[in-house]
């Protein structure tokens, strides 16, 4: 008789949990993203249903597993509300399709990567032109 | 030459292993912070002081297609009557680690921590009030010129006393 080696299985598949633990570790990052309002204005939040005239995207990339933002303003909301001079606002932090896909060969090696929206009103004194982008 | 096509189709292997990979390990969910219908709410900066705090994880199932008892930041706006908030979204190495272990069911499970700050009214009102009482507890400001130098004054010399 021969005997069957009974502990091949379970280690394989405790290698494999193992791996995929650490995988999802490395992939998963730590960013910190600010739904807030530029210091001293006044902002008042929007509803979801209220038409909004200014809608902006900034993708914040982040950088050793997401310990630091490659560029700190971009984690805050604060930043798109003051560049088009926003009186009210709302705010979606979004983990999007294209976010995770990239964020799956970026996040390993520690650069994870996700996506800010706003959309807004600016008040009756902002400017036609919004400040452009640094 | 049969031997670079065998090379060839386990990279390909290889390559359609990852792009499954990550689309299994990719989740779509958002968070959203906006004002409750007929509500007025101030979006607060950073550092302004906030008296209410919770935070909280949201779970999603199926690549976040299916959102379980998914809370919102308006939610809590709403629910705790607050005048001012802001939201942070956070995520972290156990978010990372959920994922993973679904991973190993048929089912993926995907979630976000959310940290919601904020004032009622009734805590704006507080602060006012001592903000008013502090002001009263002040001393009265005086004439500049009645005040005494300070050890880094440049203090005029006194006139000779005269007889």
């Amino acid at each position: 008789m021969t005997r069957i080696p009974q502990g091949f299985h379970a280690s394989s598949g405790i290698r494999l949990s193992a791996a995929l633990l650490v995988f999802a570790a490395l992939l998963s990052g730590c960013g910190d993203i600010y739904l807030d309002a530029p210091r001293g204005a006044q902002v008042n939040l929007m509803p979801a249903k209220k038409p909004a005239q200014i809608r902006d995207e900034q993708v914040v990339w982040f950088k050793w597993w997401g310990n630091e933002p490659f560029h700190e303003p971009e984690t805050h909301a604060a930043t798109i509300i003051e560049r088009y001079h926003l009186t009210e606002a709302r705010i979606r932090m979004v983990n999007t399709f294209a976010d995770g896909f990239i964020s799956f060969f970026s996040g390993p090696v520690g650069f994870p990567r996700r996506t800010l929206v706003v959309e807004g009103n600016p008040g009756p004194t902002a400017a036609a032109t919004p400040t452009p982008k640094e | 030459m049969r031997l670079i096509s065998c090379e060839s189709s386990r990279n390909l292997q290889r390559v359609g292993l990852l792009a499954a990979l990550a689309l299994a390990l990719n989740g779509c969910f958002v968070t959203r912070l906006e004002a409750p219908d007929n509500q007025t709410v101030r979006l607060l900066p950073k550092d302004e002081l906030a008296r209410y705090r919770t935070e909280y994880k949201n779970f999603y199932l199926l690549y976040g297609a299916l959102p379980l008892w998914p809370v919102q930041p308006s939610e809590i706006i709403a629910k705790e009557h607050l005048v001012e908030a802001r939201a942070q979204t956070r995520d972290t190495v156990s978010d990372g680690v959920i994922t993973a272990i679904s991973m190993l069911f048929p089912i993926s499970v995907f979630t976000q921590h959310v940290v919601v700050e904020g004032n009622r009214a009734g805590d704006l009102a507080r602060d006012r009030l001592m903000r008013h009482d502090l002001d009263r507890l002040k001393p009265p400001k005086t004439a500049p010129d009645t005040q005494a130098p300070g050890p880094g004054d440049d203090v005029a010399p006194a006139p000779p006393a005269t007889r």
